[in-house]
């Protein structure tokens, strides 16, 4: 058993050894700390994604309950119910055709809103007042478009659309709508109002048609009870789902994690390839080390001691290795989550 | 009137010392024998690939005899293990190479106070100093192995074989990378310092001048001694 001498001699041994081989030793520093930063910072930058999602979540999906009916909107009676526990938004989603008179076509996700849409968060548009105006509806109705239907058909604010042979005029450019994962986020799609969908009888749609009912409790009622009841009305309606805000952060958080696997394994085999390295460097460190090694041992010293020496020195730089980089990788992130202006 | 008796600092009985497959093995020692009194100051010469080193590295139990009885200070080291052979080196011998072997990034008191840092004794700095100034290095004392020239890298492997006071010294061709003035002037130290601390010495060299200056010879031929 080695006393505090001993192990004070040990550490003062290493260190002295680090601080005047460090030019020899700066290789196996940056292999180890590259290595152990792409690490830290794939697990922290995953870790940052799904709690902002976690925090989000509500207002990725639009409500505190999603219920989805399908093709058939929900009977009076079912919404009354429902309109006892809370605050109801409804929307239609459905496939159509928006044409510009004067010609051109773009297949788009239209989704009809209702006046009380989006319940959680906020829509943004371009301009920034469309939103509001939208809501008004003029003399025509207003379409709102995302911006890859406006380079298209090459449209202004102003200009006429044709969906299903009516006339409307486009209110502006969505930026962004909170429930975005209910959105085709990858496709075009556009927002009418709810009022003009029913006026229209844009309802010819048919099996296209795609009803969604999203429920926000009073803030001061008793949440989860609110939340049971709304799950209980359709507990035996085959054609209803329902979905919670946790189901849609999973369903983000699963392209998240999806996405943070591929860095883990960018990562790992980066350690592998770096262990590789590591252990080739450190070979190099002992081999570089025989002769005083051997020295040492004619001297008498200890095997035991010995090899405290030089696993100390080791462990040091693995230490420190970690140390500096798991740091860099939470300043990265963080840097990362003001640049990507994440709240 | 008794005449002080004088005791075995090294004794080697019928050493032998094999390599290499038992097929076709090489025979480096066919049964030595000698034994080396305190204060005694001994060479071993002989030619090349007779067995010189293999001797050194025997005593101070860094190879391990075929078969054999070794004994430093009475202690049969043949059947010791690796840890009893590492206190009986740092109680016992101080071992000097011919080519120095210092650790280079130690400097040269450094590489001296290594002897007492491997005994657990970590305030010998005065010591050390001391004995590195009587050596004519006190000017040299934190200076690295490559700032100092090939004579005065020597004198620090000296100093710290010294400076833990063994009972036998093992100097392997201790002068072999040395100019002659400078040679000369290492083994005047050397004998001066082994006599003075009544160390004993086994002095490996080619030198037959060097050879003859010390207590007696022990000439080695073909793994034998002549």
């Amino acid at each position: 058993m080695l006393n505090l001498q001993q192990w004070a001699y040990i550490h003062r041994y290493a260190i002295r050894d680090i601080r005047r081989s460090y030019k020899k030793l700066w290789v196996i520093a940056l292999t180890l700390f590259i290595s152990l930063l792409l690490l830290s910072l794939t697990f922290s930058v995953k870790q940052s994604l799904n709690d902002e999602i976690e925090a989000n979540s509500k207002e990725l999906l639009g409500g505190d309950i999603q219920i989805d009916s399908g093709i058939d909107p929900l009977s009076g009676d079912r919404i009354k119910q429902l309109s006892n526990l809370g605050q109801i938004s409804e929307t239609v989603n459905f496939f159509t055709m928006l044409s510009k008179p004067s010609g051109g076509a773009v297949f788009t996700d239209l989704r009809a809103v209702d006046g009380v849409y989006p319940l959680y968060g906020e829509a943004k548009t371009m301009p920034s007042d469309a939103w509001a105006a939208f809501r008004l509806e003029g003399e025509l109705p207003v379409v709102l478009i995302n911006e890859n239907i406006q380079n298209q058909l090459q449209l202004s604010v102003g200009d006429e659309l044709t969906i299903m042979s009516k006339i409307f005029v486009v209110g502006g450019v969505i930026v962004s709508v909170p429930d975005l994962t209910n959105s085709a986020a990858f496709g075009e799609f556009a927002i009418i109002s709810k009022q003009a969908f029913d006026q229209f009888e844009l309802t010819s749609a048919g099996s296209f048609l795609h009803y969604d009912y999203r429920l926000k409790t009073p803030q001061s009622s008793d949440y989860q009870s609110k939340i049971e009841d709304a799950q209980t009305l359709f507990a035996n309606d085959e054609n209803v789902r329902t979905k919670l805000p946790k189901d849609s952060a999973q369903s983000l958080g699963r392209l998240i994690d999806n996405f943070s696997n591929f860095l883990n394994l960018v990562a790992v085999s980066a350690m592998i390839i770096a262990g590789i390295g590591i252990s080739n460097t450190l070979l190099s460190f002992i081999n570089q080390r025989n002769t005083s090694i051997a020295i040492k041992k004619s001297l008498g010293f200890s095997s035991k001691t010995i090899q405290l020496i030089y696993f100390y020195e080791i462990l040091t730089h693995f230490y420190w290795g970690h140390r500096l980089s798991h740091f860099d990788a939470l300043f990265i992130n963080k840097k990362m989550e003001s640049l990507l202006e994440l709240d | 009137m008794h005449k002080p008796m004088k005791q075995s600092v090294i004794q080697f009985s019928d050493v032998r010392l094999t390599y290499g497959p038992s097929s076709s093995p090489v025979e480096v020692l066919k049964g030595v024998s000698f034994s080396l009194n305190s204060n005694e100051i001994i060479s071993i010469v002989g030619p090349s690939g007779s067995g010189k080193t293999s001797i050194i590295m025997l005593a101070a139990g860094l190879e391990k005899a075929t078969s054999g009885i070794i004994n430093i200070n009475n202690q049969n080291i043949t059947e010791l293990g690796e840890n009893a052979l590492s206190a009986i080196r740092r109680k016992n011998i101080g071992i000097v190479f011919q080519s120095f072997y210092l650790i280079p990034n130690l400097s040269a008191l450094e590489n001296v106070l290594l002897s007492l840092e491997a005994d657990q004794k970590y305030n010998g700095d005065e010591e050390a100093i001391n004995l590195l100034t009587e050596f004519g290095l006190g000017h040299r004392i934190h200076h690295l192995p490559s700032e100092l020239s090939g004579g005065e890298q020597q004198r620090v492997a000296i100093a710290r074989a010294l400076i833990n006071k063994p009972s036998v010294i093992l100097a392997d061709e201790p002068t072999g990378n040395l100019d002659e003035a400078t040679s000369e002037n290492m083994t005047k130290l050397l004998f001066a310092y082994t006599r003075a601390q009544q160390t004993a010495l086994v002095l490996v060299t080619h030198n037959n001048e060097l050879a003859r200056q010390c207590d007696r010879i022990i000439e080695l031929k073909d793994g034998n001694i002549a």
